[in-house]
């Protein structure tokens, strides 16, 4: 079985300008700080406005400023290399590398398992794949 | 590569290599609090694992 990936010489024009990027992750984050509930969709979006800003030429530090707790469950998750119940987030799903992580499986291990139907992803808007906490901490107690 | 433009083929066990070495460097940055740029090294690890899953859910 085999992957393709399609590569170019350089990154296909994008609609906005550098003005538009901070403006969109400017609002993205303020929709994020709003919901607060830290639902995997609408940190998808911020995540997503990270991408382009950067990709627009703003520096890590300036949406470092732009943006307040980026990545604050990422880093607890990846230090403790662990899943509890205390840091799901509420109401909320895993994005596949942070499932991964929280797996504590080999990355083939994973990905043979997501084919193999053995773990099943939830189908989000826009053919995004996230993970319940649930799914993921059986998979690790069952290891 | 000799074509500026155009499409690689990797097996499933060179993309997990990929992948697993941009989650160490994920992981680094995130250890040096470089969080913006381990989150865009997580994004381009969701976007290679997404691929890997397969479409036939």
């Amino acid at each position: 079985m085999y992957v393709m990936l399609t590569y170019m010489s350089e990154p296909k024009p994008q609609p906005s300008d550098f003005g538009d990027a901070r403006r969109r992750l400017v609002e993205a984050e303020a929709e994020y700080q709003r919901a607060r509930s830290e639902d995997y969709v609408t940190r998808l979006i911020r995540d997503s406005a990270i991408v382009d800003a950067h990709r627009a030429g703003l520096s890590s530090r300036e949406i470092s400023q732009l943006v307040g707790d980026i990545g604050q469950p990422n880093v607890v998750r990846a230090r403790r290399r662990a899943i509890t119940r205390r840091e799901v987030i509420p109401a909320g799903l895993l994005s596949p590398a942070d499932a991964l992580r929280a797996s504590g499986l080999s990355v083939a291990r994973f990905i043979s398992l997501v084919r193999g139907h053995q773990l099943q992803p939830v189908e989000l808007a826009g053919g995004v794949r996230a993970f319940r906490p649930e799914d993921i901490e059986h998979l690790r107690a069952s290891a | 590569m000799g074509d500026p433009e155009g499409s690689a083929t990797f097996s499933l066990d060179e993309l997990a290599v990929i992948i697993e070495d941009l989650m160490r460097v994920a992981d680094d940055l995130l250890a040096g609090g470089d969080e913006v740029n381990a989150l865009l090294v997580d994004q381009v690890a969701n976007t290679l694992l997404h691929r890997a899953f397969g479409s036939g859910q």
